[in-house]
């Protein structure tokens, strides 16, 4: 059973997505046929303001996509995105340019996310000035600031993002997202690959932001007790479809769909050791 | 089975290359590192690469470098065969088949002939996996070669390598900065840091009472039972966001230890034995 968001989250729904789909057309490289993937098929759910969302799946789950999707990268071959209360699913590109400063990606790839020939400074700056806004002097003022409150020393401001680690850039890639005043900072495996004490750091970071700045987050992994220990809702995606969403404890104590047991029980199994991983899997 | 547990650059993945002596021309290395009696690091050439892939083989953590993009699969694990074991290419061919089968491939006979970029994720580190394994080596190193996999992978991936040291006696030294994969598997952990062995014991010792601060600090992240209401992961007491002291002076952890005294800036705490077959590196267990 998926739980309607509306009966959760007491505020208005900050995204509303109805009926989503997207398919892509590939060609196989052997035989050159052509075949379709439904990459994400019928999806509905509803991102509550100031909370903490997250989508867990299996890699291949369709993930990304909706993230893409979400994000407008991607335009969805049917149903509908509302965000802030408006339609946005076909808008001009005068509309993009309003609408994408509202919503922020943060990838799992840092190092490739960020543009290695920038200084730290410049990386934050670069979408305040594609924007025009501000002078020079108040762009580079803001991105301290940012510096500052993502973790990172002001004094790091001209380094390369390959003079840092892998959780540092982390925080640097934040700290752009956060340039624009964003209202929902999708999460795209923004954590995975990092080790336990930089992934601590990083949640931590992450939930006095958004205590500061009312954000809302769309967290993807593929690790549900990650997911598990942040998030207020939780939505399971298999095969392009999300199969149950509800509130965390609600999803994690009466999981309703066969796949949300087996994660469940697979997380379980790695974090019981070695008498679980005897067992077959479920 | 003994696992090597430590955070990004805590010197995980150089100690697996220096092991097999694969680190950058002219890099310094010192010490010993004995192999059935034998020290790697004074052995020719010839003699080493004997040894190299074929009784001590390592995986790496991203399968996407460690394979060429531009062979089929079969061929880059036959490749080792080749190198190592007097065999024609019918018998090579069967043997290759039959290792993709044992690390629970689907279709041997296809991923046999496919390209690294025709695989999924999951595919690609098993295809690693048995290119390790096709020589039957009495050693393997794998470094965090479950990373980035969803749970579900990670799991039949961590059983199967834990069927092979059952099943052939095979040792393996598990490289990881995630505790709870190491539950499941290692017999010995050896936790490292800024270089050095912080701690070294058996894992049930370890993993119920840590004795080093550092190991303390990263065990408590150790996720129990997320349906339990327990502390999340952004409210525990962490180890504060420093570096690593690797001045040379004092300890290499003494930045960020909460449980620091003064003498643990100026020297570095020996190794000692705080009870049977169990070691540490601090100055709290006597020095």
């Amino acid at each position: 059973m998926v739980t309607s968001a509306a009966k959760l989250a007491p505020k208005p729904a900050l995204v509303k997505v109805r009926a989503l789909s997207k398919r892509y057309e590939q060609r196989s490289r052997l035989s050159r046929k052509r075949f379709t993937v439904d990459a994400i098929r019928n999806v509905d759910f509803e991102l509550a303001p100031g909370c903490v969302t997250g989508l867990v799946g299996e890699s291949g789950s369709g993930k990304s996509t909706l993230a893409a999707c979400l994000s407008l990268l991607e335009r969805p071959d049917s149903g509908e995105i509302w965000f802030e209360g408006k339609n946005v699913t076909k808008s001009t590109a005068a509309e993009l340019r309003q609408f994408r400063p509202r919503l922020q990606l943060v990838f799992q790839d840092s190092a490739g996310a960020l543009n290695f020939r920038l200084t730290a400074a410049q990386i934050i700056e670069e979408p305040l000035a594609i924007r025009h806004l501000g002078s020079r002097h108040a762009r580079r003022r803001r991105a301290l600031d940012l510096m500052t409150e993502v973790g990172l020393p002001a004094d790091w401001s001209e380094r390369a993002p390959l003079q840092l680690s892998g959780g540092q850039r982390q925080r640097l890639a934040i700290a752009r997202a956060l340039a624009c005043q964003p209202s929902l900072l999708i999460l795209d495996e923004s954590l995975s690959g990092l080790d336990l004490i930089t992934q601590a750091h990083i949640l931590k970071l992450l939930a006095e932001l958004q205590a500061a700045h009312s954000l809302t987050y769309l967290l993807i992994s593929h690790d549900l007790s990650l997911v598990a220990r942040i998030a207020h809702y939780i939505a399971i995606m298999h095969r392009g479809q999300v199969v149950e969403y509800g509130s965390k404890e609600q999803v994690l104590a009466v999981p309703s769909h066969e796949h949300t047991q087996q994660l469940i029980s697979s997380a379980h199994a790695l974090e019981s050791g070695l008498a679980r991983l005897q067992e077959p899997l479920p | 089975m003994v696992g090597v547990l430590g955070e990004s650059g805590s010197g995980k993945s150089t100690l697996a290359a220096a092991l097999l002596r694969l680190l950058p021309h002219g890099t310094e290395i010192s010490g010993s590192i004995f192999w059935k009696n034998q020290d790697l690091l004074s052995l020719p050439c010839a003699e080493l690469g004997s040894i190299r892939g074929a009784r001590i083989a390592l995986i790496h953590q991203d399968p996407g470098l460690a394979l060429s993009p531009v062979m089929r699969v079969g061929q880059q694990i036959a490749e080792v065969l080749r190198a190592h074991c007097k065999l024609g290419r019918a018998e090579r061919r069967e043997r290759v088949i039959g290792m993709l089968q044992a690390v629970d491939l689907r279709n041997p006979e296809r991923v046999y002939r496919a390209y690294p970029h025709e695989l999924s994720g999951g595919e690609l580190h098993r295809v690693v996996i048995a290119q390790a394994l096709v020589c039957r080596p009495e050693l393997l190193i794998a470094d965090e070669c479950t990373r980035a996999l969803d749970v579900a992978t990670q799991i039949e991936i961590l059983r199967m390598l834990r069927e092979f040291n059952q099943t052939t006696g095979m040792a393996i030294l598990f490289i990881t900065h995630n505790p709870v994969e190491l539950a499941g598997l290692a017999d010995r952990v050896v936790v490292i840091y800024g270089g050095r062995i912080v701690e070294e014991g058996a894992l049930a010792q370890v993993f119920s009472r840590p004795l080093h601060p550092y190991s303390q600090g990263l065990l408590s992240l150790m996720p129990r039972s997320f349906r339990a209401a327990g502390p999340d992961r952004s409210s525990l007491a962490l180890i504060p966001d420093l570096t690593a002291n690797s001045g040379g002076r004092g300890c290499v952890f003494e930045p960020r230890c909460s449980q620091r005294s003064a003498i643990c800036a100026h020297e570095q705490p020996a190794e000692v034995a705080a009870e049977p077959g169990r070691k540490v590196s601090c100055f709290q267990y006597g020095n």
